[in-house]
């Protein structure tokens, strides 16, 4: 729970599903090299402009006609123009008024987009409406054209042209930044500035102006570049600094007019460092907008070879299948045996599910339990091989769906698979609809996916789908949007769209975690009913052991990777064997211990990598004894269908949840069985 | 029995008055429908409530039922659009702009995510001296030093001052956002949600943090959650919201032993629990809770109410006093077809 805790695998399936291919890890090895490359070259051209009269060897206007279009020599580096003149030195001084140009502008065009665009965003209302509208006009001109004319009443000297490019820049600026004010003062923690007491202005100076400027650093890069662009430009429209002061534009200009036939390499240096410049400011600005947007990978990889959009699989020949000892169920629709699944850390691979095993039977709902941390996200993403390779890779084990082994398919074989007789349902209904498209279309989408139906039969199968799960009127939800529906809605068509193609097994990743206790008992209500009626199988992955107990068959509690106790649901709640299944017990909210409140469970989850030697529970664990410290244990049975990873699962006598009325957790009490 | 956390009440003058009071206060807002013109979110109406000092208000109710809008309402963060606001029996209803910046300093607001709640850009540090900036005449150190104090209040490290909001768990953040909270000294502290992102573990860590924290330093809380298991670990009274309206009030043990409101009873029955005993008989409301933009008529629950009778749509029931519990129900209160005023 501390520094690098966000950068590992977490329990955030948005993380894990991120999508990067091995061709996208190349571009960006090439992306650091070239900002490295982008960052010299910036640094030499600014260098070059401060130390102008130190660095360059003649004087700019020094004519020499009897020298003219002289090609590379050691007296002139990079030749001679059509006057004589050293391309060296005016390219060294030339980079002087771009760079002033460039830089000035950007500045200015900044400062004017701020004010307008923080005032805009924070104010509202009017101010807003007239400041945008006025926003507006600007963009709607023509940029060239409006910088010609500003230059034209401004004049051209180099100040003016700077500010003409700025007026051209502010108004995009400002849309931007008005745009960044509108969401960040949405944001929470202006919210909590505000009920500090904190005044408006001190807001925007201190929370918002800092938070727009980070948003803002991309746009500034790529500004940079395009304003040397403009300025260029119109430097070859012959609208730059006069003659003959050299800057970049004005070279190439008459670079073309006079030697454009006879001498065109006269062209090359001055458009070249042209080019150059502007394509190092783009490549900053794109690796800024990476690095802002976490794409960029750290640590080390492995390389094996992954194929797109399945995890990749990379386990021992020897280690398929594994009966792990108690054939209580020999046909279950899925069979997890010691799964191991590793992610890429900074230091080298990190286990995240190691050894990790259960079973879920046709028909039956299976609870995956425990803490935020203990793998049970990765665990059931990883049935799917929907974990994104890298970072992630299944190192052993086996998942047998049906008898076929999930993890010696191939994409095409998985492509079938998804969805049709595995089918997902997330915590977030919203953020896995597609918020442009009908409830209706995206459902009927998936069906025809799968199976060839004519458009009026994909329709009444839609609506037919939308009553099973209970939606009221479905005729007329098939064209409402899914912002126009509820949170429980939502999940409901989630679970309708997952249904669609009549799966066999549903794998729910805390499904009802983000809705109301009416609306997750009702939810839970019909998972009863769909198992009931159509044998549906489901895996149901969730940290709220009340809820488990009410809806699972068999429930299977995930501690630091590893399962630690696995059990039917009766047997589980009523005879705990393992000392992290009664703490959890303990702390839930319901249950209530002798003082009236629920019991601490204190400590955290270990962070994957820094597991403690032996049990990995030990140091939360009231019971530990010396031998927990040092050596770790399976997974055995205890009794009949019950499993535990404990050495002192026998002796110990867990409280479990006693029914009658309120639940009441009993003393500790270790005593001999 | 459950929460015996009331303290002596402060010696000083207006102890016996409640710390925050809202009488009558209704929020409503316009929004544009797109399409349909104009339309008024009820978001509150005419809701009378008090919150006791160093006592614990629980407010539940499903989401769209006006809990967090209220608790905005009563730290003055959104327009009051009738009724009066009181801050200490005081009326702050018409306070404004810097007199209103100073009255903010007694009552704080923690919320529900913890990571938008802290500036990304901002140390921990900062975040939580923020109110030392703006209310007191505190030196850099001596506010350092102050933030290490509020820190450890809450069970942080002091070198968490140092950290940004990314390093640091969501368990540990809704600590720091109470360190934040508790830096201006509040009367009260308005708390949306605050445990619902959490795991169970930290969740009951946190319960036990906020009870020390109001025996230690006497602060009121208005505590919102959906979760009712938390409500009833923490608090003196509960107020249960549907739609902009309290449909039932009363202390915590005779609100959770006998409710009487409809209402109530689902959400205490949907609550899940690991009793198989208690399961049985299980009310499973239809539907989802109606838009505030055009409530229903009369009692507001009666939509998705199995007992709706015609009388119902009629007008609101007018509050009654049942075993102590305030409820405002036709089934409770069937001799008065009358309008309630």
């Amino acid at each position: 729970m501390s520094l690098t805790e966000t950068e590992l695998p977490g329990d955030d399936p948005q993380l894990l599903r991120r999508s990067w291919s091995d061709h996208g890890r190349l571009l960006k090895f090439l992306m650091r090299i070239g900002v490295a490359i982008s960052l010299l070259w910036l640094v030499l051209v600014t260098v070059a402009a401060i130390f102008a009269p130190w660095i360059a060897p003649y004087d700019p206007n020094a004519q020499d006609l009897s020298n003219t279009y002289e090609g590379f020599s050691a007296a002139h580096w990079l030749g001679t123009d059509d006057l004589g003149r050293d391309v060296l030195s005016r390219l060294i001084y030339g980079s002087r008024i771009s760079m002033q140009i460039t830089f000035e502008t950007v500045a200015i065009a900044l400062v004017l987009a701020l004010v307008i665009g923080l005032v805009a965003g924070f104010r509202g209302g009017r101010t807003d409406y007239l400041l945008m509208r006025g926003a507006d006009a600007g963009l709607a001109f023509p940029p060239l054209v409006l910088a010609l004319a500003v230059v034209a009443v401004l004049g051209s000297g180099v100040n003016d042209i700077s500010l003409a490019f700025a007026i051209v820049f502010a108004p995009g600026f400002a849309r931007f930044i008005r745009g960044q004010t509108l969401a960040i003062k949405e944001e929470s923690f202006v919210e909590a500035s505000t009920s500090i007491g904190t005044p408006p202005t001190r807001i925007v100076l201190s929370r918002i102006l800092p938070n727009v400027l980070t948003g803002l650093a991309v746009g500034i890069a790529i500004a940079l570049g395009a304003a040397l662009l403009t300025s260029s430009g119109l430097s070859f429209l012959g609208l730059g600094p006069p003659p003959p002061a050299a800057s970049w534009g004005s070279m190439l200009e008459e670079a073309y007019n006079t030697a454009l036939f006879t001498h065109p390499w006269s062209l090359v240096p001055s458009g070249l460092v042209i080019a150059l410049t502007v394509l190092a400011f783009n490549t900053l600005g794109d690796a800024m907008r990476d690095t802002v947007s976490g794409v960029t990978t750290k640590g080390r990889h492995r390389h094996t070879r992954t194929q797109r959009g399945i995890t990749a699989v990379s386990r021992p020949a020897e280690a398929a299948w594994t009966s792990n000892g108690t054939e209580h169920e020999p046909a279950s629709l899925l069979e997890v045996r010691g799964l191991c699944i590793e992610f890429d850390g900074e230091a080298g691979p990190v286990r995240v599910v190691d050894e990790a095993s259960f079973d879920v039977a046709r028909g039956q709902i299976v609870g995956l339990v425990g803490e935020s941390g203990c793998g049970k996200t990765v665990s059931s993403l990883s049935i799917l091989r929907l974990l994104t390779s890298p970072p992630a890779h299944i190192v052993g084990g086996s998942i047998r769906f049906d008898g076929r082994e999930l993890l010696d398919a191939d994409f095409n074989d998985l492509r079938r698979i998804r969805g049709r007789e595995i089918s997902m349902v997330f915590q977030d209904p919203l953020a896995s609809l597609d918020p442009s498209f009908t409830i209706g279309n995206q459902l009927q989408e998936a069906m025809r996916l799968h199976e060839k139906l004519s458009r009026s039969a994909a329709r009444a199968r839609a609506v037919e789908l939308l009553e099973s799960v209970h939606i009221p009127d479905p005729a007329r939800r098939l064209s409402a949007y899914p912002h126009q529906l509820s949170g429980g809605m939502r999940q409901r068509v989630m679970i309708a769209m997952a249904l669609s193609s009549s799966p066999r097994l549903l794998i729910a990743d805390e499904p009802t975690t983000a809705l109301d206790v009416t609306i997750q008992a009702q939810i839970v209500e019909l998972l009863r009913e769909l198992r009931d009626e159509m044998d549906l199988a489901v895996l149901f992955v969730t940290h709220d052991l009340a809820l488990i107990s009410e809806l699972s068959d068999e429930v299977a509690v995930m501690y630091a990777g590893e399962v630690v106790e696995q059990a039917p649901t009766t047997e589980l709640f009523a005879r705990p064997r393992h000392p992290y299944t009664a703490a959890l017990l303990a702390a839930s909210p319901g249950v209530r211990s002798s003082n009236g409140r629920p019991a601490l469970l204190t400590g955290h989850v270990p962070q994957a990598g820094q597991l403690p030697t032996g049990c990995r529970f030990h140091p939360r664990c009231d019971f530990a004894e010396e031998a927990c410290r040092s050596e770790s244990l399976p997974l055995v049975a205890v009794s009949d269908g019950h499993l535990c990873r404990c050495r002192r699962a026998e002796e110990l006598a867990l409280p479990g949840v006693v029914s009658a009325g309120t639940p009441q957790i009993g003393a500790h009490a270790p005593g001999a069985s | 029995m459950t929460v015996a956390l009331t303290p002596d009440t402060p010696a000083s003058a207006g102890a016996d008055s409640p710390v925050a009071e809202l009488r009558g206060v209704s929020c409503h807002f316009t929004v544009r429908l797109p399409g349909r013109g104009k339309g008024t979110v009820h978001a509150v109406d005419d809701v009378d409530l008090a919150v006791a000092r160093g006592t614990t208000l629980g407010l539940v109710g499903e989401s769209g039922s006006g809990k967090s809008t209220l608790a905005r309402v009563l730290l003055r963060l959104v327009p009051v659009t009738g009724g009066r606001v009181l801050l200490g029996g005081e009326d702050i209803t018409d306070v404004k702009g810097a007199r209103l910046r100073a009255l903010r300093r007694r009552m704080q607001l923690v919320f529900q995510d913890p990571y938008s709640s802290f500036d990304p850009l901002a140390t921990i540090g900062a975040s939580v001296g923020e109110a030392l900036v703006v209310h007191t005449e505190l030196g850099r150190p001596e506010r350092d030093r102050r933030v290490a104090e509020l820190l450890d209040q809450v069970r942080l490290p002091a070198s968490f001052a140092r950290r940004h909001p990314r390093e640091l768990s969501g368990g540990q953040l809704q600590r720091a956002a109470i360190a934040r909270a508790l830096a201006t000294e509040p009367d009260l502290l308005a708390l949306d949600e605050p445990l619902s992102s959490l795991d169970v573990a930290t969740q009951v860590q946190m319960v036990e943090l906020l009870s020390e924290l109001q025996g230690r330093l006497g602060i009121a809380y208005l505590f919102i959650s959906h979760d009712l298991n938390l409500v009833r670990a923490l608090s003196d009274q509960v107020a249960v919201m549907y739609l902009g309206r309290i449909v039932e009030e009363g202390p915590v043990d005779p609100l959770f032993a006998g409710a009487n409101h409809p209402y109530t009873q689902a959400l205490l029955s949907a609550s899940p629990t690991m009793d198989p005993a208690r399961r049985r008989g299980r009310i499973v409301l239809e539907g989802d809770i109606p838009s505030p933009l055009d409530p229903p008529s009369g009692c507001r629950f009666r939509t998705r109410c199995r007992h709706a009778m015609e009388i119902c749509a009629t007008a609101e029931p007018a509050p009654d006093n049942i075993n102590g519990l305030t409820v405002r129900c036709y089934l409770t209160h069937p001799k008065d077809p009358e309008p309630a005023v």
